[in-house]
This record gives C-alpha cells, structure tokens and sequence, in this order.
C-alpha cells in the first residue's frame, strides 16, 4: 500500500490513514468490514479522491449516467422494434436487404470506437460540438436554459455513441422476432379467416415485442457497465467515468463500491423484468401449462 | 343440387432449390373435383399424397414455396357470381373471399388462436376486418349462442385461448367459421390430433354447424376412413397428388374399385364390426398396405400406384391411366376397369 | 404438408453441404477477409520491419510515404504498431473463443450426459454467469487478478463468455438425445460419452463452429475494453492498448485519426468477416433456412 501514499508524509499521518482503511487488518477482516459497512450504507471513503466517501462520489455520478442510459436505452429500443418489426414485414425488399446490411455492420461497432470516430469528426474535424465533460466548467449548474442547451450539446455525441450500436441490434432481433411470429400458426390462420394483414401484423408484433420488453429491462440494468468506456473517452462525469478512473488509480475503496451498485443494479433490472414479464403475458399470469 | 366449387386440371408445385437445381414436387398433379351444394365431400388419403396440399389450393393460396401451374378453382359466391380464385389476388382472396365466402378449419387448429388475446377480442376483429359497424355487445352475444350450440361453456368468450383444452380449441375455431357463414368450409384432418372421444365431439360438432346453415358445404380432408365415413356423402380418393377414385360414400365402403382403395379399406378396422362379428373378421380381413407412398418430386412413371398395386400391368407402368365413368356417379382412374 | 415436405427434401450429408460451403460467397469473402487480417498480422512484419515500440520519428505525424500510418504521440510506426497489435489482438480473440468455447462445449454435455444434481448445478452457475454482465464480471475479475498477462485476460474473458452458448447447446443436446439415432446406440450399448462425441456432437458442429467464429470478434472486443479502462497486461501490445494511449495521450483530441481509426477497422473487419462465415454456415447446415 506504500505506493498509494504519498511516500513523503509524516509517518505519522501515513499511520493514521492505514488505521482509518483498515489496511493494517487482514484481508478477509476487511472485506467482512466492508461488507457490513455497505449494508449499513457506508462504502467507505474514496482514496483517490480522499476525503470524499465513495457514496458521495457515486451519488454524485449517478444521476449523470442515468440521464445517458434511460433515454439512449430507451430510444434505441423504440425506434429498433419500429424499424426491426417493419423490415420484417416487409420481407424480400429492397428496404429490407439495405436495412439489415446496414444494422448488421453498425451493431458491429463497438461503442467506444464509434465514440471515438464522433468526437474526432464533430469535435476536432468540423469543431462542432464539445469533446468531453457534462457541461462547461465556465458555465455553472442552474435551472437556465444556457445550462440546459449547454448540457444538451456535451450530450448529443455521448448519447449518439451508446444509442447507435444498440438500435441497430434491436433492428436485427427485432426482424428475426417477427419473422418467426409470422410464420407460427396463429398468423396463417389469421389469413385464412380473412383478418386485416394489419391485424394480422398487430398480433405479430404484440407476440414478438414481449421478449423485447424483457430485453429491455434487461438491457437497463447492463448498461452501466457497458457505458463506462464511452464515459470514460468523453470525460463525462458518470459511475463508468469514475470507474475507470478508479482503476487507474487504484482506488479499491471506490472500485467496490462501484461493483456493489453496478451488481446490485442488474439484480434489480432483473427483478423488475421478471415483473414486466408477469404484467404483460397472460400467460404467465395464469399459470400456462404448455400442452 | 348446383355446383359450388369446381376445380379443374388444378395442377400446383412446390418450387425448392438444393444445391442450385430446381426440383418441383408434385403435391397436387392434375386434380379435378366438384362440389355441390350442401354436400360433404371427403377427401381420403395417406400422409404425404398432397392433401393438405390441395387444401392449400382449393383456398387459391399460391405463395412460395407453393406454386400454381395451371388449371382453374372456379368459386360460386354467395352472392351468385362465378370467382376465379386462380387469378385473384391474395389481397382480394383475403378480403372477399377466405372466411366469408371459403373458409378452412387447419390441421393446427388447436393452435389457430393468437394466444395472449382474449377470445372476444379475436372474434371482434375478424368481425371487424369483415363487416362495417360491428357491435360487440351484438357480435358476443352471436358467439356464446353458437358456441353454446356446440356444446361450449357459456365464459368461453372470456378466456385466453390457452386456458381451454385441444379440442375445445378447435371446436371454438369451427364456430369462429360458423359466424362468417361460408358456402364452404374446408377441413384439413380435424381429427388426427385428437383421442376417440374428442374426435367424435368434433364430428358431431360439424354435422351440428352444417345442420344449422352456418355453412353449406363441407370438404373433408383426412386419412381416416372410419371419421369420414361418418359425415361425407362422397369420398374422393387421392394418391400421390392424383384423385384416383371417386364414389358415394357407402358405395365406396361396400365395394371400392381402385386397388388402393380397397387396401385402404382394408387397413382399417372397423371397431363396431370387430365388436360385431368378433376377432375372427378381423384377422380375416386386416392388411396393412404394402411399401411407402411414393416421392413426389419423381413420382413413378405411368400410374403411380403401380408399385405398390397388387394387379399391375404393363400398361400401368407405361402410361397414366385415364378418369373414367363407371356407373351412374363413380369414377375411377385404373387400367383394370378400361375397356380395350 | 410439412411431414410431405420433409420426406421429399432430401437430407444433406456433410460432405456434400461442406462444398456447398465452400462455394458459398458469403462464406469466401468472410474467410478471405480474416485470412488477410491475420496474414497482415503475422507476416506483415517481415514486408515491413520497423519496430513498432520504438520512437522513430516526430511524434503525431500524418500519413506519408515514409510512415504509411503515421506516427503516434510518442513517434512510434503506426503500421508497425498496427502489426503487432493486430497479432497479439487475434491472438486473444482466438484464445478466449476457444477457452470459452471449450468450457462450453464440456459444460453442455456433462450436463446432458449425467443429468441430476450435474445439471442442476451447471445450470445454476449459467443462471448466474448470464445475469451478471459479462463485461462487469469479468472486470472485476481481471481488476483483482494477481498477474496480468494475455493468456490471463484471455482466461478471464473465456471463462465470462461461455453462458449462453452452453445453454443453447445443452437445450440442443436434450432435443437431440430424443431421436432415434441416439437410442439406437444406446441399444448397442454405447457408453454415455460415447454417445454424446460421436453422435451428438456432428449434428450440433455447426452451431459450435457459429459460435467459435463469432466469439473471436468478443474476445477482441473484450481485450480493447479492458484495456481502454487500463486494466491491460504489464508488456504487450495490442489493438486494445492503441486505443488506449490514444485516448491518454489526447491522440483523439488532437486529430491523429491514423491512431486510432485502423484498430477500430480491423476489429470490424474481423466482426463482419465472422458474420459473414457464419451466415454462410448457418444457411447450408439449417435447413429451416433454405430459401425456396
């Protein structure tokens, strides 16, 4: 631990904050203090950016990765079930092939590369937009609309970043969903009793949106890992910021406490689609017994 | 009696590609067939001699891999105008005449039924893609009394699809057909997927439908003799996409004349006779027929049966025999019954 | 209709399908691409001998014809450094798809072989590994891991990424024990691994192959994500470190797109090319899929 410190500290100060981290205790002593800790609420203090607490630091960055994730998560969903449902009604068409071309190879991009195509193009290329932080430092946080216009511009190329690869993998399981629910039994019956292709297509797609909406809440909860590079390349002050931040500088205290949120995030994600997913198929809710 | 249906020298093929050659099965090869008013028409054969197939193509449902190659389906609407169902449109098949006016009952009726939606819910839209100003109050109220007819429970328009039994499935489905009326109501193996006891529920339940003029004819395709022989008046037999026999249904029974036919006949035992005459009759007349229905992508030169027929002769190897007139109101397409 | 069709769509042996393979477009760009990747990683150096790591020229050059790449921030060959990064990259990728494929493969069939407590266990810890993320688990894991070096993220990134497809592949193996061909040969008395290689194993080939081919590209992914969070091996150097100096030294900021825009191509190149092998395969040995 000698390295973290600054080796030209009094000794006696060095001792003093061995004693507070508990770092002179065994290991499997310090992870049981954490542990009873983080039930209590304390995730301890930050090292990196002592005297902080690591609650305060992810507290403080929450809020900014939420604001990313929920609408990027959101969006991309809506609008890749549209488009994915559409291309696969209209199978064998010219929109069709160009649409799955062109998902498949944008799905394909790995969000940080694309980050980094994006602040390249519109940040030093064409110096359009900002390359990095939530917000200028020179304008400071209030309810105005400078703030807010000044926000949304630090946001525009983030949020591109994350919410592109996503749409155009919905694209892709989406059309695969209404492909096979066109097939199934229900629809070529449907066509035979002379229903309303768009009935016909409204129940495809109500059949194949319910895996999505698990996805979704899913998808939610997984995330936050997920974006900590882009956050990490646009500076933009989120938990995958300060994640990555507390790797390079060996911040364990704020590391875990990451870890605890980010696992306890997805566990929650999961619990909450499994409630969806009792919500909105009858099936579930009554106990279906396939024959 | 007037014509309601009259396919002919419908000829439809399934169209694959393996390995870049194009290889046509021929599931309905050259089939004729005329169906009258009010009448029930069976349509026997094994699995794989194409019939669900021509239940495909009696619908004019021509869509890939399936292809129409020539022949006519000619419809008589309700409304007396003759249709060419081979040259409409699937959109105007669909909104004129699938359901309304032709109407099949799939061998996967058990699973015709959206399954997250509420029976209600199914019977408004098809309603509703079908007539102007539905009332659901009206409509619901139509649905219970045929389904009650049947012998349904009243709350069946409540409930998921899922939370009823296989048969009842499918006996929803036939009063989802009663409710739009068609002249002809197409059955593709209602029975199969179902035990003794069910199968005759289902029997009785569209004897019940016809009875009481929800429909008016009825095409009954299946390979079980015995639930055919229940309700049709007369049994065309199909082998390897042809229609090789046609006769009145008790005639047919009594003395069959095409060789599959009366192997047909004979594969199956009759339980009421069994229970009748005893083990003996059984052991008597039982055979199962020989060999495996033939592929339909190189069918056997000449009669296609000729393989597998214990009569065959040269010319049955040779060429394809010919759809004669035997008697007043049977046909059979067999070298044995032309006259040199 | 559909019995009718099965019985007169012939089965495609393997050898046959294997040519159909072969021919297929799809399947030879896709193999072309990923063969010149790699030759261009391993090989490349002997057209090209520059030493990627040490400082060569001006730092931050734009292409030109001595430097065909550029420079980086600390005046290092780029097309060197593309080199061996590309090698040490597919090297990983390879690396975690077989270790992820392998652990898979086993996973699947000691589940189906010996069912019981085996399998509840087996799919427990799948249960477990794909609700978690995998990126987060295998962050964690790489983060208190006591020695990094490739083969370790490799290890880290294989072991988080087999879930899915045991899972698949146990439902496959479970659908398959039901046909005739297996209980023929449990007749004759084969034992139960026995079984599951020879018999099991060729029908599912296809979709291990789909698999191995489109977790490389994972691997990659994996690598350059850890490695842009910092948690890159000691020595080494990959696509996943360009991205990252590229990243600490302002690169991006500065406008050096010759730094960090060839990793990234290569990483899809790799993607698209897997994709492409993999449609190929998936459509010759599916027959579900054949078009009519």
């Amino acid at each position: 631990m000698e390295y973290l410190t600054n080796p030209d500290l009094v000794p006696k100060q060095y001792k003093a904050m061995i004693e507070e981290f508990g770092f002179g205790k065994p290991l499997w002593e310090q992870y049981v203090d954490f542990l009873v800790k983080a039930f209590r609420g304390d995730l301890g203090t930050s090292i990196w950016l002592y005297p902080s607490r690591v609650l305060d630091v992810i507290m403080g960055s929450l809020p900014w990765t939420l604001f990313l994730l929920i609408p990027s998560s959101l969006i991309g969903w809506y609008l890749g079930n549209l488009w994915g449902a559409r291309t696969g009604f209209k199978r064998g068409s010219i929109f069709e092939k160009f649409s799955v071309v062109f998902s498949s190879t944008i799905a394909q991009i790995p969000s940080y590369w694309l980050a980094m195509l994006l602040i390249y193009g519109f940040a030093v290329y064409l110096r359009l937009l900002p390359s990095g932080r939530a917000y200028d430092p020179t304008v400071p946080p209030s309810l105005s609309i400078d703030y807010a216009l000044n926000v949304l511009k630090h946001y525009i190329l983030p949020f591109t970043a994350i919410t592109v690869p996503y749409l155009c993998g919905q694209v892709l399981t989406m059309r695969n969903l209404i492909i096979y629910e066109l097939k199934s039994d229900y629809t070529v019956f449907g066509d035979y009793i002379g229903l309303r292709e768009k009935v016909v297509r409204k129940y495809a797609f109500r059949n194949a949106v319910m895996p999505q909406i698990v996805g979704l809440s899913i998808r939610l909860g997984r995330t936050v890992a997920g974006a900590a590079l882009v956050e990490a390349l646009f500076s933009y002050p989120g938990m995958g910021y300060y994640m990555a931040q507390a790797v390079s500088n060996n911040d364990y205290m704020l590391l875990q406490g990451i870890f605890v949120i980010l696992v306890a995030t997805v566990y929650l994600a999961i619990f909450i689609s499994d409630l969806v997913h009792m919500i909105i198929d009858p099936r579930v809710r009554l106990g279906y017994v396939k024959q | 009696m007037s014509e309601v249906l009259r396919i002919e020298n419908l000829k439809a093929y399934y169209i694959q590609i393996l390995a870049g050659k194009k290889i046509y099965v021929k599931a309905v090869d050259n089939v004729n067939l005329t169906v009258r008013s009010n009448e029930i028409v069976g349509i026997i054969g094994e699995s794989g001699c194409g019939k669900s197939t021509l239940a495909r193509a009696i619908l004019a449902d021509f869509s890939p891999p399936l292809q129409y190659i020539s022949g006519s389906v000619i419809l008589r609407a309700k409304n007396g105008k003759e249709l060419e169902l081979h040259k409409l449109s699937r959109d105007m098949l669909r909104r004129y005449v699938w359901g309304v006016e032709m109407a099949l009952v799939p061998q996967f009726a058990m699973n015709a039924l959206t399954p997250t939606l509420r029976i209600r819910r199914i019977i408004m839209d098809i309603m509703k893609s079908h007539f102007e100003n539905v009332e659901e109050e009206k409509v619901v109220e139509r649905a219970s009394k045929i389904f009650q007819s049947i012998g349904l429970p009243g709350d069946v328009v409540d409930r998921y699809p899922f939370e009823l039994s296989g048969g009842m499935r499918q006996r929803v489905v036939l009063g989802l057909v009663a409710m739009l009326g068609p002249s002809i109501m197409i059955a593709d193996e209602p029975t199969s997927a179902l035990d003794v006891s069910t199968q005759k529920i289902v029997l009785k339940t569209i004897l019940d439908l016809k009875k009481q003029g929800y429909v008016g004819s009825i095409i009954f395709i299946t390979h079980e003799i015995g639930a055919a022989r229940q309700i049709a008046t007369r049994f065309n037999v199909m082998y390897a996409g042809k229609i090789v026999e046609e006769a009145p249904t008790e005639e047919f029974i009594e003395k069959p004349y095409h060789p599959y036919s009366s192997l047909l006949i004979r594969s199956i035992p009759d339980v009421a006779e069994v229970l009748y005459y005893g083990g003996s009759r059984m052991k008597k007349e039982f055979t199962s027929v020989a060999g495996a229905p033939p592929n339909l992508a190189e069918p056997p030169t000449g009669c296609r049966f000729h393989p597998r027929c214990p009569y065959a002769m040269n010319v049955c190897r040779r060429e394809e025999p010919p759809m004669i007139h035997i008697e007043s109101n049977r046909f059979v397409a067999c070298w044995l019954y032309v006259k040199k | 209709m559909k019995y009718m069709m099965s019985m007169t769509i012939k089965k495609v042996k393997i050898p046959e399908s294997l040519q159909l393979l072969l021919r297929a477009p799809r399947f030879l760009i896709g193999f072309v691409i990923i063969l010149a990747i790699a030759l261009f990683g391993l090989i490349g150096p002997i057209f090209y001998p520059k030493d990627p790591l040490s400082t060569a020229g001006r730092p931050l050059m734009p292409p030109s014809s001595e430097y065909p790449l550029g420079t980086d921030a600390l005046g290092r060959d780029v097309l060197a450094a593309l080199m061996i990064g590309t090698r040490t990259s597919l090297y990983v990728g390879f690396l975690t798809a077989a270790i992820a494929t392998l652990i898979g493969v086993i996973a699947a069939a000691l589940s189906v072989a010996f069912g019981g407590i085996v399998d509840d266990i087996i799919t427990a810890i799948i249960s477990f590994l794909l609700s978690v993320p995998s990126t987060l688990l295998a962050l964690i894991i790489a983060f208190y891991a006591p020695v990094k070096s490739y083969e370790v993220i490799a290890l880290v990134l294989g072991g988080t990424g087999w879930a899915g497809f045991a899972r698949g592949l146990r439902a496959r193996l479970l659908s398959l024990r039901e046909e005739d061909f297996i209980n023929m040969s449990r007749v004759a008395g084969y034992s139960t691994i026995r079984i599951v290689l020879e018999d099991m194993l060729p029908a599912v080939a296809a979709y291990i192959v789909i698999f191995f081919a489109g977790h490389i590209d994972n691997g990659m992914v994996g690598e350059a994500t850890l490695s842009l969070l910092g948690l890159q091996p000691s020595k080494g150097y990959s696509l996943g470190i360009m991205f990252s100096q590229s990243n600490t030294y302002g690169g991006i900021r500065r406008g050096a797109w010759w730094w960090f825009v060839p990793p990234g191509l290569i990483i899809m190149l790799v993607a698209i090319s897997m994709l492409l092998i993999s449609t190929a395969i998936d459509e010759i040995f599916n027959p579900r899929l054949r078009k009519a």
